[in-house]
């Protein structure tokens, strides 16, 4: 009898897992997620993506093309080239910090840290890069970092964007950690990034065309006017975190680096075309 | 006169009783709301309304008017509960979101 | 006299109507919840007459009294739209504490008049 009911409560407790969870599969999940986009936007191209919000009115896109005929982010990317190119105290320089010397590599982040386990954005790297030669980091989301990032995603214009996710627990464990906030509602308005940026993607917020998340890191960092300066992804994200009434996670968590890693995976093949100048 | 010095006595008294109870009421508000932002933020989903709530709960602690701090800490607490609930059903529900 | 009959008459014809209808009042603090960013917001995502740059994420709202005709069903879309549609944009305003159920009958009574 007692072991019957040890049966029973075992079965219990074990019917939610019957109908087990997905397995990971990044290369399907981007194949949904890129299919997706192009099945509700079939004049769209993949590489058109890139221009975000700036796809869907000829306004927008008009006054966007005019602002680039002087890029306003080239003042940052100049001061990048001139930060990057500067040797730190103990001799060393930031090229020393990347494999072929940090030019035309941006394609290739957020990248998987087999050392630490963790995901490393490129921001996150220009800081560690830093920290090695005994220099404070810097604020990652605006500021000198942002420039420095600038220049370097500058010598990546045009390369297809390549993320990798390597075959190793921690890598797909933070993979599917960036996939299910990116997915998650949050904030007392109730919203998750999918709920503007790919249900209601190529729709008007008010006066703003909602970006679709394919493509959507691939101009960072960006110049923004109401920012009046450049500013990286994660500020971004905590911008968008702050609108629905949600606190931001730091601009170094884990939470941030995953949601970064699944995002710029999702437009893995699309050109990088930052930095970028938005509104 | 001494009956009246009695219902004085008294009347200051209640005074004094209902304000220490107000005092702590809000402080047992500010304690709940406490605690349930606490298991919000270990959910990573705090809201930043049940911050500003919680915030004037302190700051009307401070000034003495119970009553409001009171009011603002059970809002905040509130909030925090609502944001608990959504993302303990997103555990679940965001899968439905995923595009397929 | 026979004025005062008229408008006795007149006040008693007119009486349940008031009764029912909104007051100028709460139609204006109907529309200022739908149309301010901290409050309904409304218009952020649907258009309705006088929205200053409204967006298009939902549905025009016009001709509303026809268009959701019960005012519990509509009360319930605006209090938690995702009890309807789990998948829904709409935020829940009422669940989630962003505007109190006089707000939410304010903003009803508002667009009732569009
Ligand atoms: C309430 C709707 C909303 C939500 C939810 C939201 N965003 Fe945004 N997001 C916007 C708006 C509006 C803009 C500016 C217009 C545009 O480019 O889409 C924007 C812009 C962006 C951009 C820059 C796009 C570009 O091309 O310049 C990124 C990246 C971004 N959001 C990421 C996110 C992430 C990640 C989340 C989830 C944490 C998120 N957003 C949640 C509304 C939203
Ligand atoms: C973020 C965008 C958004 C906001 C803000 C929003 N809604 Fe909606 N609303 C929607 C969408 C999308 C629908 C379509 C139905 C669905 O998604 O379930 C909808 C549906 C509705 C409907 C039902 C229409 C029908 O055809 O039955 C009503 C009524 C409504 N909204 C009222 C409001 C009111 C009132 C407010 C402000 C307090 C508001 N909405 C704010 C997005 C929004």
């Amino acid at each position: 009898m007692k072991r019957a009911w040890a049966m029973i409560v075992a079965l219990a407790t074990l019917a939610p897992g019957l109908a087990p969870p997905a397995k990971a599969d990044p290369a399907a999940d981007l194949k949904a997620f890129q299919g997706y986009f192009q099945t509700r936007f079939p004049t769209l191209a993949l590489q058109d993506y890139v221009n975000g919000p700036y796809n869907f009115s000829a306004n927008d896109r008009a006054q966007w093309k005019q602002i680039l005929e002087f890029p306003p982010y080239s003042f940052a990317v100049d001061a990048g080239k001139t930060a990057f190119g500067t040797k730190f105290p103990d001799g060393a320089d930031y090229a020393s910090c990347f494999p072929r010397g940090g030019i035309g590599i941006a394609q290739d982040y957020p990248k998987f840290d087999e050392k630490t386990g963790k995901v490393v954005t490129l921001g996150i790297a220009v800081n560690e890069c830093r920290e090695r030669h005994g220099l404070k980091p810097l604020s990652l989301t605006k500021g000198e970092l942002a420039d420095i990032v600038a220049y370097m995603t500058s010598t990546s214009d045009g390369k297809p964007i390549h993320v990798v996710i390597p075959n190793d627990k921690r890598a797909i464990a933070a993979y599917e950690a960036g996939k299910e906030y990116f997915y998650s509602r949050r904030g007392q308005l109730n919203f998750s990034c999918a709920s503007c940026h790919v249900q209601a993607a190529g729709k008007r917020l008010r006066g703003q065309y909602l970006a679709p998340a394919l493509g959507i890191t691939a101009s960072f960092p960006v110049y923004r006017s109401k920012w009046g300066d450049v500013g990286t992804l994660v500020r971004r994200f905590i911008g968008c975190n702050k609108k629905v009434r949600s606190v931001p996670a730091k601009p170094d968590s884990a939470a941030y680096r995953d949601l970064a890693y699944f995002l710029t995976y999702m437009s893995n093949g699309l050109p990088i075309a930052g930095p970028g100048a938005r509104s | 006169m001494k009956r009246m010095a009695l219902v004085v006595a008294a009347a200051v008294l209640g005074l004094g009783v209902a304000h220490a109870a107000g005092k702590v009421d809000a402080a047992r508000a500010i304690a709940g709301a406490a605690a349930k932002m606490k298991i919000a933020a270990a959910l990573d989903d705090q809201w930043t309304p049940a911050i500003a709530a919680f915030k004037a709960a302190k700051a009307a602690d401070a000034a003495g008017d119970y009553a409001k701090a009171e009011a603002s800490a059970k809002r905040a607490e509130a909030l925090a509960a609502a944001s608990i609930a959504q993302a303990r059903s997103q555990k679940r529900l965001w899968q439905n979101a995923v595009p397929r | 006299m026979k004025h005062t009959a008229i408008l006795l008459g007149l006040a008693v014809a007119v009486l349940p109507a008031v009764a029912l209808a909104a007051t100028p009042q709460q139609v204006a603090a109907g529309e200022k919840i739908a149309t301010t960013k901290s409050l309904g917001n409304c218009a952020a995502c649907h258009s309705f007459a006088g929205a200053v740059e409204p967006g298009n994420v939902g549905p025009a709202l016009k001709d509303v009294k026809a268009m959701i005709p019960d005012r519990k069903t509509f009360y319930a879309i605006v209090f938690d739209e995702q009890a309807r549609n789990p998948q829904t944009v709409m935020p829940a305003f009422g669940k989630n504490l962003i505007l109190t159920p006089r707000q939410i009958n304010e903003v009803i009574d508002f667009l009732y008049t569009k």
